[in-house]
């Protein structure tokens, strides 16, 4: 089913679009999708009614497809991921020393990395953001941290440092084990 | 010793449920019953009703439902594949052939038909509707059939 022409604007948006579905729900229609798109495209004016009905479209099956991709294990994973960051922002609030937290972050993001390893870099974004979010909203209900961060809140950003290198460091352990047992 | 019977309903919202039982410690395949499935969506029904006289393409099955239901249910391209996605794993519809429709343009499209069990779930549907739409007649919420003919 692959075309050779040059993609219209139109069908270059629609194909960026595309990315917000699933790996396993783009390889299987991508091109599928693509494709009726094109030929709607030929046969309809390109107004605002058109984009509009696409964009509906796109943003309820892309939610559905989203939701119905939930497993009670990727849920509690978040959950344990969302934990572990409110851990190391209730560590940072009360050391002035950043050790402590590396630690917690470093080790929530091992475990999570080690034992859900797909798309893993989505535990380091949790547990690390949780910081500066934590900073951000605290005060705003009356917790002030015994240490605020210096220069201001976004330098806790740096957490996604070690949150990353944790996590894959635990990612890449799996995988050693994993060919380790199969060889 | 007895054994367990562990059952998995099965339901196109469940894509990822396989089409299993573990039936006296082995798997074996489910005869699934069509009443199982139902009530389905609309846009689920309208696709199999497209696909039963005939196999069509992704824009040919949009058209057809636009068609059905006077314009008032116009699938797009992610509703269209979200559904198409859940029925291939539900085993509502297969894929057929991919060739060139020369009614639209060269371009060769994958054919989708409906299966047995398709045909089955769409029937019963069908046969759903037709007792919902008796029963709003004998509600007077439509015009009788009498009504009708001396119209």
């Amino acid at each position: 089913m692959s075309h050779q022409r040059e993609r219209t604007w139109s069908e270059k948006i629609y194909g960026l679009l595309l990315f917000a579905y699933s790996a396993a729900f783009r390889r299987e229609f991508q091109e599928e999708m693509e494709q009726v798109f094109r030929t709607r495209a030929r046969a309809q004016r390109q107004d605002f009614g058109f984009w509009k009905s696409i964009l509906v479209d796109w943003t309820v099956s892309v939610a559905k497809e989203r939701l119905s991709s939930i497993t009670l294990r990727g849920l509690l994973a978040s959950a344990a991921a969302l934990a572990f960051g409110i851990f190391a922002a209730y560590v940072d609030f009360h050391n002035d020393e950043v050790q402590a937290t590396v630690l917690v972050i470093g080790f929530g993001c091992f475990i999570l990395g080690l034992s859900r390893p797909k798309a893993a870099w989505r535990w380091a974004l949790i547990v690390a953001l949780a910081l500066p979010i934590a900073h951000w909203l605290a005060p705003q209900f009356g917790i002030h941290p015994k240490f605020p961060v210096t220069p201001n809140n976004f330098a806790s950003l740096i957490a996604l440092i070690p949150a990353f290198i944790a996590t894959y460091s635990g990612v890449i352990v799996r995988r050693v084990y994993t060919e380790a047992r199969g060889a | 010793m007895r054994s367990n019977r562990y059952s998995i309903r099965i339901g196109i919202d469940s894509p990822r449920q396989p089409r299993y039982c573990i039936r006296d410690g082995y798997m074996a395949r489910r005869t699934v019953n069509p009443e199982e499935l139902l009530p389905l969506t609309p846009p689920v029904f309208h696709i199999l009703l497209s696909l039963v006289q005939e196999e069509r393409h992704g824009y040919g099955i949009m058209l057809d439902v636009a068609e059905q239901t006077e314009g008032a249910l116009q699938l797009g391209p992610g509703t269209l594949y979200g559904c198409l996605k859940r029925m291939l794993a539900a085993g509502l519809v297969k894929p057929s052939s991919e060739r060139a429709d020369p009614d639209i343009d060269d371009e060769r499209r994958r054919y989708y038909a409906i299966t047995n069990l398709g045909s089955k779930v769409v029937r019963a549907e069908a046969a759903r509707l037709q007792r919902a739409v008796k029963e709003a007649k004998a509600r007077a919420l439509l015009p009788a059939k009498r009504a009708e003919a001396a119209r």
